[in-house]
């Protein structure tokens, strides 16, 4: 274990020190900041009740995931195709670094680089908008959780997909696959298009924001998913993280056989 | 005085700067013949024409010149920062181009009606004033950030962020940088002033990535 703390510790602070990851993020958080914290000139000041912080904690984090994952899945996948162009995959063979504790720390030090700015600033704004009386001190705990069930599996998902297909297809068709994949499976209507929208592959954490969260305020429409359905679309998307690191973990193999 | 290397660019291009331009085109190619469908055929071909291409045109950009395993040997040269942009650049915007009229003439043969976007000129300036853009806002943001993840980072923000909030993009002063405007909104009052918005935004871009790129000590 000591050995995957290692490697994931090494990988959160490599990926923490790029200047590519802080001015991605810089330009999201204040594209949103701006959208969130001002409201459009004719629009009344939003002064949240009980229930609508759980609708309005789902509404921000949806949103959110709109393009934060976008921006996570083009800069994670270069993270373990550079150990290979580096060779410092070659070193660590050499070690008795078990292949496991090396993607697995891959993995969770990306994703939990990429998780904390994100969480430091949700929290931030969320703080703000306590603090001007726009939202009682409960909505800090329902942003939280909107973070944890629609934020997490969408990146969790995204990066874990960053990490392995980078090694079969170049850098750059990947990125290109991703952010039409993006848009394609996430955003487009099934009934213009055939979509993996709608789907229980859907990654945009709809299912969850509708399932846990109530949807959006005064929506017109019924909700078309429930608590079950967001469960099963967690579950789902877990299970292709898995299947996606299992993968990994068999071509890593039968390239250090071939090697 | 060092000319254009023709041999030079083809001897370091990377193959799928080809192949996966071709890939996509036949995608789409295929996507249209077994939709079959008038209304979702027009559709398709704007989106490839006007939406993919600038994308793809976006990322091989922001790769163009620092993915070049002999940069520092180029650097050692007395080759001049323009003609390093232009060679770089040039050729993906050949590749694009192509592309982009082949499914323009494939489309036609297959009866697609490119009337809603107007005449000639209006149907190339829409797909033609996007890729620029993005090939330009790619490679202006590899080498402002000295590494190609950047460009490839703000391409593919700009374009996931235009594409959802279209109608937002066609209101208010955000119209003149709403990069699909063409292909999308080609009846807009304001169009004409939003391609050469564009256009001007685009020269600015390479005019700076031309000033950047004679700091090469940034890419060593």
């Amino acid at each position: 274990m000591s050995r995957f703390f290692g490697v994931l510790r090494h990988e959160f602070n490599m990926s923490l020190r790029r200047p590519g990851l802080w001015i991605a993020f810089g330009l999201l958080f204040l594209f949103y900041s701006v959208s969130v914290m001002y409201p459009v000139p004719d629009e009344k000041v939003t002064i949240l009740t009980e229930k609508q912080i759980w609708q309005y904690a789902g509404q921000m984090a949806f949103t959110f995931n709109l393009f934060l994952p976008v921006m996570v899945g083009i800069l994670s996948a270069d993270r373990l195709l550079r150990d290979f162009r580096m060779s410092v995959r070659e070193l660590q063979e050499s070690t008795p670094l078990h292949l496991v504790e090396y993607t697995l720390g891959k993995y969770f030090g990306v994703l939990l680089a990429s998780l904390t700015p994100v969480l430091i600033w949700l929290w931030l704004i969320t703080g703000l908008f306590i603090a001007f009386g726009n939202a009682p001190i409960e909505f800090f705990f329902t942003m939280t959780l909107a973070f944890l069930a629609i934020m997490v599996p969408a990146f969790a998902f995204v990066t874990a997909f960053s990490l392995a297909c980078p090694l079969i297809m170049p850098l750059r068709v990947y990125q290109i696959l991703f952010t039409g994949y993006w848009f394609w499976g996430n955003y487009i209507s099934p009934e213009f298009f055939p979509t993996l929208n709608g789907t229980l592959l859907t990654v945009s954490g709809m299912y969850a924001y509708q399932g846990f969260f109530g949807g959006f305020i005064n929506a017109a429409d019924p909700l078309q998913y429930s608590a079950a359905d967001a469960t099963l679309n967690l579950i789902v998307l877990g299970l292709c993280i898995a299947a996606v690191m299992i993968v990994l973990n068999l071509y890593l193999q039968w390239q250090s056989r071939r090697a | 005085m060092k000319r254009f290397s023709l041999k030079y660019t083809l001897l370091t291009y990377r193959l799928d700067q080809l192949w996966f331009p071709l890939a996509f085109w036949a995608f789409f190619v295929i996507l249209t013949l077994l939709l079959s469908n008038e209304e979702q055929d027009f559709n398709i071909a704007r989106a490839y024409i006007g939406v993919a291409v600038p994308l793809i045109g976006g990322f091989m950009a922001a790769y163009a010149i620092l993915d070049d395993p002999a940069i520092e040997l180029r650097f050692a040269t007395p080759i001049r920062a323009a003609q390093i942009l232009f060679e770089r650049t040039i050729l993906i915007f050949i590749i694009q181009t192509v592309s982009a009229l082949a499914f323009i003439v494939f489309a036609l043969l297959s009866g697609v009606d490119f009337a809603p976007l107007g005449n000639a000129l209006n149907l190339h300036l829409a797909w033609i004033v996007p890729t620029l853009t993005m090939i330009a806002l790619g490679t202006f943001g590899a080498i402002l950030g000295a590494q190609t993840m950047i460009g490839s980072f703000l391409v593919g923000l700009v374009w996931i962020i235009e594409v959802i909030i279209r109608d937002g993009m066609a209101v208010n002063n955000w119209k003149y940088a709403y990069i699909f405007m063409g292909i999308l909104a080609p009846e807009h009052p304001d169009l004409i002033g939003n391609q050469v918005a564009l256009f001007a935004l685009s020269a600015t871009f390479l005019f700076f990535t031309w000033l950047l790129l004679h700091k090469q000590e940034r890419y060593i």
